[in-house]
């Protein structure tokens, strides 16, 4: 399969939805998508993070042949998304997000050999395919009973698996874990992380966390745009200076802690060091710093020769949080 | 071991059967639907039959009062199976909100269309069966001196219906007020389309539009060939005029169905995904 | 008992009303958003106009004189509709949305709301009953001769019946799951013996007694005599009687069974599915 560098490639894609024209009077413009490019390597799970609104399902629309775009082009698998949909839906394996999209009176079996079916499969690929991703789900026991009954996350870790029936060799999945509870949600990403090598995927999340755990490459969106890109890794590095240690003191320390400051404030390493109350009437310190060990041994070394005595030590690394508050001058919420 | 996928042709009648069975699965889910079906023709056939009797009348259009209605009933169960299988299709996608996961399959949309029509048909055998029954108890007159015309005329009367589906299928959603308007038709067609009101009552500026109705010619077909005991040229003729009006409404069909898609994915509207 | 400082406790009938006039005031309105103005015209209100004119023509040539009943009763029969359909459709709907779940939360009694919905429905049905007698009067030139007072009595024990009628139906609903499907069901059915397209006096004798146990039969007799032929009061006395008796029990037994498969339903723990 020829795929040009990567599984998902999108080229400036751009999606205006015009709205409340008519005959005589111009609509107004709400620009969903402004210029996203990006690519997902073959095996890897990419992650689209961003605050509901960003543009990511839009993208997702896009990519996966349910909306056209305004201008930019994209292929799957090496194949155009708009010329080539109907190759494209074959290659493609889609989770969107919410809970509908299945056949509530139908049983998770008939589901999923009626999708086989609106696929092309044979009955006999039907067949062993149902069984297989029924186990890979783990609702094997629930087969038979209508999907009415099941709960959020039984319906999600199904649309997985109905995503998968066809065994397509790339998968999108858009927000798979909204709504679900931590269990649920604990479980549906583990299934998630076992699709790669062999599938690639492009994952949309506004869980920092997920992305994080899951993705090999992030693609942080806001307001249409890509913003940040790079692995998790790389991401945080941008915004090392962040790295915090956290002392807490079971008493306050008033006075003796200027020293303290000014002795931290000289370490080279040290940006910034903010002294407050923490929850429970102690003082706490936070050092901003580049370095954490030497930090974080200078402030333990100065708090000890003024008797105090130390409930709490936390070192913060930068989270994906800070990379969006760093790039996009705002909190992800 | 990798998926095995099924040759064109074979996909297509595939897509088409396993619709037909998710449909039957869906809609026997709900016991109203199983009792509703074969009485509601039922009820339909008494009270049009009581009617014409207040009104005088014993015969329409030259066939016996039962003979006249059983066929009408019968073209408005097609009509009906059509317009709220075929014709409700997307449009009942659309409601359960799984126009999305449809939509995302390389399926022909005609093949899920068409997998409706056959399902609603094979759902409303039993008031086909009921009706017969019914007409039969009740003295409907039957003349068949050609068999095959029969058969001709039923053809053209499914074909008329399913043309109605289709155009309906796009057009329901482009309106994106698909219950209103299929409510909305219903009345008119039993009217214009002579299903239960014999076409020698209509006004004549009335005419043209019953004309441009595939069923209209399709009914008197059928009426003509098992009532009056028409041969095969008056029934080809009828036959042929339907089919013509069913090639326009199949075309005025396809491209509401290629429009719906443009809409969706063009313009981002109609809620489909 | 726990109340909210910012939230003013109301009394129960006023909640009822409230509760009654916001649900009327949300289905007009969404009914002519939704529909937009001429879709909304065009099934609310003209939708019957197409069966009158099916049995106007087949009356006209034989017995003229049934057209003027079949208008009365066509135009009224958009009230038996409204109750059959109106209501539980609604309900259908909200469940769809999963919005359903929001009104038996609500504390308002379940009648305020119901009669809400079923007075949203009332309002779009008396538009479309006029504009099926102006089509009579148009299209086959009816011309009415009315009692008022009769006329007035007639209507109002008609609709406090077709009210407890909705009521009942719309619980069945409830519990079938396709209120739409049971509507059609049960339309077809009343059709047969409301004497709707006919007077009741015209069914066959074992078709009568059915015909009668309803109180359709009873509100278009005196409906039609009420209008076309100055009928009084005491004229239709054999007609009103019953009809009253109906509008008394109908909206109890409505209000009870619809409690009834309420708990049902909750007790099975299915309201909210579809």
């Amino acid at each position: 399969m020829e795929t040009r560098g990567g599984a998902i490639i999108a080229s400036h894609l751009r999606r205006v939805y015009r709205k409340g024209g008519r005959l005589f009077r111009k609509g107004g413009e709400t620009v969903a998508v402004d210029d996203i490019s990006f690519q997902v390597p073959q095996g890897t799970i990419f992650g689209l993070l961003g605050p509901n609104g960003a543009g990511k399902t839009t993208t997702i629309k896009m990519l996966s042949t349910l909306l056209i775009p305004t201008a930019g082009t994209a292929t799957v698998g090496g194949h155009d998304v708009v010329r080539e949909d109907r190759i494209v839906r074959r290659q493609l394996g889609v989770v969107l997000g919410g809970d509908r999209g299945l056949y509530a009176k139908l049983s998770a079996r008939a589901n999923l050999v009626y999708f086989g079916n609106l696929y092309g499969m044979t009955s006999e690929s039907i067949r062993r395919r149902t069984g297989e991703m029924l186990e890979l789900v783990n609702l094997q026991d629930r087969a038979d009973d209508r999907v009415e009954g099941f709960s959020r996350g039984m319906k999600q870790r199904l649309h997985l698996a109905k995503a998968l029936m066809h065994d397509p060799p790339i998968l999108i999945l858009d927000e798979p874990t909204i709504g679900l509870d931590p269990a649920a949600a604990v479980e549906l990403r583990r299934a998630i992380g076992r699709l790669v090598p062999e599938h690639s995927v492009l994952l949309t999340t506004h869980d920092m966390h997920e992305a994080d755990q899951l993705c090999s490459e992030i693609a942080i969106v806001d307001q249409g745009l890509i913003v940040a890109q790079g692995t998790p890794d790389e991401l945080k590095a941008r915004v090392g200076g962040n790295r915090r240690v956290v002392i807490s003191t079971q008493a306050p320390l008033n006075g003796r802690l200027a020293g303290v400051e000014a002795g931290l404030n000289a370490l080279v390493d040290v940006q910034r060091v903010i002294t407050d109350l923490d929850d429970v009437g102690g003082s706490r310190l936070t050092v901003l710093c580049t370095e954490t060990p030497r930090a974080l041994d200078t402030a333990l070394a100065l708090l000890r020769a003024t008797d105090a005595v130390i409930t709490q030590v936390q070192v913060v690394e930068p989270t994906l949080e800070d990379v969006f508050l760093s790039v996009a001058g705002k909190s992800f919420e | 071991m990798s998926v095995a996928y099924r040759t064109e042709p074979v996909y297509l009648l595939a897509s088409i059967l396993a619709t037909t069975r998710r449909y039957l699965q869906d809609v026997s889910a709900y016991v109203i639907q199983l009792v509703r079906w074969p009485l509601g023709p039922l009820f339909m056939f008494a009270t049009w039959r009581i009617t014409y009797s207040a009104s005088g009348r014993t015969s329409a259009d030259g066939a016996t009062l039962s003979g006249f209605l059983l066929v009408g009933i019968f073209g408005s169960i097609l009509w009906s199976s059509s317009i709220w299988g075929s014709g409700y299709a997307i449009q009942n996608e659309r409601d359960d909100g799984t126009s999305g996961s449809l939509f995302l399959t390389p399926v022909s949309r005609a093949a899920v269309v068409a997998g409706y029509g056959l399902g609603s048909f094979i759902w409303f055998l039993p008031s086909f069966a009921a009706v017969g029954v019914l007409g039969w108890i009740t003295g409907a007159h039957f003349a068949v001196h050609a068999p095959w015309a029969v058969v001709l005329a039923v053809l053209a009367l499914c074909i008329a219906s399913l043309a109605a589906g289709f155009t309906f299928s796009g057009i329901f959603i482009l309106t994106r007020r698909g219950n209103l308007v299929a409510n909305v038709i219903q009345s008119p067609i039993y009217l214009l389309g002579g299903l239960m009101v014999p076409l020698s009552v209509l006004p004549g500026w009335l005419r043209p539009f019953s004309d441009a109705i595939p069923v209209t010619h399709a009914v008197v077909a059928l009426r003509e060939s098992t009532l009056l005991g028409a041969g095969m040229g008056s029934t080809v003729h009828d036959v042929a005029l339907s089919l013509i009006a069913s090639a326009a409404w199949f075309v005025i069909g396809l491209i509401g169905l290629w429009r719906v898609e443009d809409v969706a994915k063009r313009v981002g509207q109609l809620d489909l995904y | 008992m726990w109340q909210s400082a910012s939230v003013s406790s109301t009394s129960t009938s006023r909640l009822a009303l409230q509760a009654a006039i916001a649900s009327w005031k949300a289905k007009i309105y969404e009914h002519i958003v939704v529909n937009g103005l001429g879709g909304y015209v065009l099934v609310w209100v003209a939708f019957p106009v197409f069966t009158l004119a099916s049995i106007g023509l087949i009356y006209r040539a034989h017995r003229p004189g049934l057209v003027g009943y079949a208008v009365v009763a066509i135009a009224a029969s958009a009230f038996i509709t409204n109750a059959l359909y109106y209501v539980g459709q609604l309900l259908d709907e909200e469940r769809h949305r999963g919005t359903l779940v929001n009104l038996f939360l609500s504390p308002a009694p379940r009648l305020s709301w119901l009669t809400g919905l079923a007075f949203a429905g009332l309002f779009e049905t008396t538009v479309s009953a006029a504009v099926c007698l102006l089509f009579g009067v148009i299209a086959f030139g009816v011309r009415f001769d009315p009692d008022l007072p009769a006329l007035v009595l007639s209507f109002v024990l008609f609709i406090a019946s077709l009210w407890g009628l909705g009521f009942v139906f719309s619980a069945f609903g409830l519990i079938l799951k396709r209120s739409n499907d049971l509507a059609n069901l049960l339309s077809s059915f009343v059709f047969l013996l409301g004497g709707v397209y006919y007077p009741i006096s015209l069914l066959p004798a074992w078709l009568r007694y059915p015909a009668e146990a309803l109180p359709l039969g009873y509100g278009m007799q005196a409906l039609t005599q009420a209008s076309l032929h100055h009928a009084a009061i005491a004229q239709l006395a054999p007609q009103l009687i019953p009809l009253a008796g109906f509008a008394l029990a109908l909206p109890v037994i409505g209000v009870l069974t619809f409690g009834w498969i309420e708990r049902k339903v909750r007790r099975r723990g299915d309201l909210d599915l579809y």
